[in-house]
């Protein structure tokens, strides 16, 4: 991985280069034994990812920083109650830092509706982040299989999904927004992530 | 809901991996996902769809900064329950009340703000005398071990601290917090120094190196002497 930090390597961590072939769940097994090494090398992985996402929710730099150092720290903190049982250790991470993301967007009541950029500079960095080393291409991968499946859902379960995810709406508020009866909202949102789902399945 | 017959509602299932459910809500559906297979699949599948969302967000490069931010942050942090504890249940409450903890701890003056926490903590534990005890230690797996007024730290589960950090041990009374000896990870057994009495608060905290005279950080582990 080229775009990563120099670890310094000390005795009982996990170097940079030792990281590369470790997966994300042997990864979070290390950070369960207090290896910061470790937490580097899973920040090397997925901090442009949690960034974006967080960066996506609460629309603001300094609340994004926030909220990914929260859901690192979170990983830190809280690696030995992983279990796999439960899902794929990035799939653990995501979630963390959705929850981060979109705690801090309602408890800052910054919340913004529509898809727009929010400021300059956007292009210039999404250019900054196609053209990045090569071990940025399984994001790529990611984004496109997901923006493929995404067009092939019905609008109305689609926008659901958007809401909720990146906007931070609860159900109820949702249903309210809507004028939708809840059960509707959360039959909805649920379907259309079913449908989510397998497309993805089928692409992958 | 019926943990072992009704599986759950695509609704429940939703509202859980959304993190809307309600406390109750939560422990029932976290039961029954610990024992249904088929749900889990549903639930899992869900989440994972869910955390491919985020690929949706636009590219966005962090400040170069925020990594060693993360990891400065890391390292002084109060550290995890060791992962062999025998029960996670336990294991993660205590992490909680650790987490808690740490939220509010250095906001508070140290030396007193401390004694105040462990004072909560003396009086909600049962007293009890015998000539050798066996105290297990909170937030660490591990123990204190006193006899005739003399104290070991069972220190083998610490994990590694970063550079320039030491654990250091403290005896924790109403007067306030005493030095009681620095260690190293992976130190085993590690002496108390000084006596120690009934209703004294055995802690640890990481400080940096060669140790401070009172604590500047929030108790990784503390056991109360009986
Ligand atoms: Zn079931």
């Amino acid at each position: 991985m080229s775009g990563m930090t120099q670890t310094t390597a000390s005795r009982g961590t996990t170097s940079s280069a030792n990281a590369m072939h470790l997966s994300d769940e042997a990864l979070i097994a290390q950070i369960a034994r207090g290896d910061d090494g470790a937490l580097g090398a899973f920040y090397d992985r997925f901090g442009r990812v949690v960034y974006s996402l967080a960066l996506r929710v609460v629309r603001d730099t300094q609340l994004a920083e926030e909220a990914t150092q929260e859901a690192f720290l979170a990983v830190w903190r809280t690696a030995g109650d992983y279990r796999a049982s439960r899902g794929s250790a990035r799939t653990w991470l995501l979630t963390i830092a959705h929850r981060r993301a979109v705690d801090r967007v309602r408890f800052e009541q910054r919340r913004v509706v529509g898809n727009e950029p929010f400021d300059e500079g956007t292009e210039r960095e999404m250019r900054e982040f196609a053209a990045s080393a090569e071990d940025e291409a399984w994001v790529v991968f990611e984004r496109e299989r997901l923006v493929r499946a995404l067009r092939q859902i019905p609008d109305g379960e689609r926008e659901l999904i958007e809401l909720a995810y990146f906007d931070g709406y609860t159900q109820s508020e949702l249903a309210d927004r809507l004028g939708l009866p809840v059960g509707t909202v959360k039959r909805r949102t649920f379907t259309g992530l079913a449908r989510l789902r397998t497309l993805l399945e089928a692409e992958r | 809901m019926n943990p072992l017959s009704d599986h759950l509602h695509d609704e429940d299932l939703i509202a859980y991996a959304l993190g809307e459910s309600d406390a109750s809500r939560s422990r029932a559906i976290d039961a029954h996902l610990e024992t249904c297979e088929t749900c889990r699949r549903e639930y899992v599948g869900l989440l994972d769809t869910l955390g491919t969302m985020a690929f949706a967000a636009p590219g966005r490069v962090p400040p170069p900064d925020l990594r060693s931010a993360i990891l400065e942050a890391a390292s002084k942090e109060p550290l995890a329950v060791a992962a062999s504890d025998p029960d996670p249940a336990t294991a993660r409450r205590r992490r909680r009340t650790w987490g808690s903890l740490s939220g509010w701890a250095p906001r508070i003056a140290i030396a007193g703000g401390l004694a105040v926490v462990l004072i909560v903590a003396i009086l909600a534990l049962p007293q009890d005398s015998s000539s050798t005890r066996s105290v297990p230690l909170v937030g660490v797996h591990g123990a204190v071990v006193v006899t005739n007024h003399r104290a070991v730290l069972d220190a083998a589960s610490f994990r590694p601290l970063a550079a320039g950090r030491t654990y250091e041990v403290w005896v924790i009374h109403a007067g306030g917090a005493r030095p009681a000896g620095l260690f190293a990870h992976g130190a085993g057994n590690v002496p108390v120094s000084g006596a120690v009495g009934p209703g004294d608060v055995i802690a640890v905290t990481a400080e940096p190196a060669g140790g401070s005279p009172q604590p500047t950080t929030t108790p990784i582990a503390h056991a109360q002497v009986e």
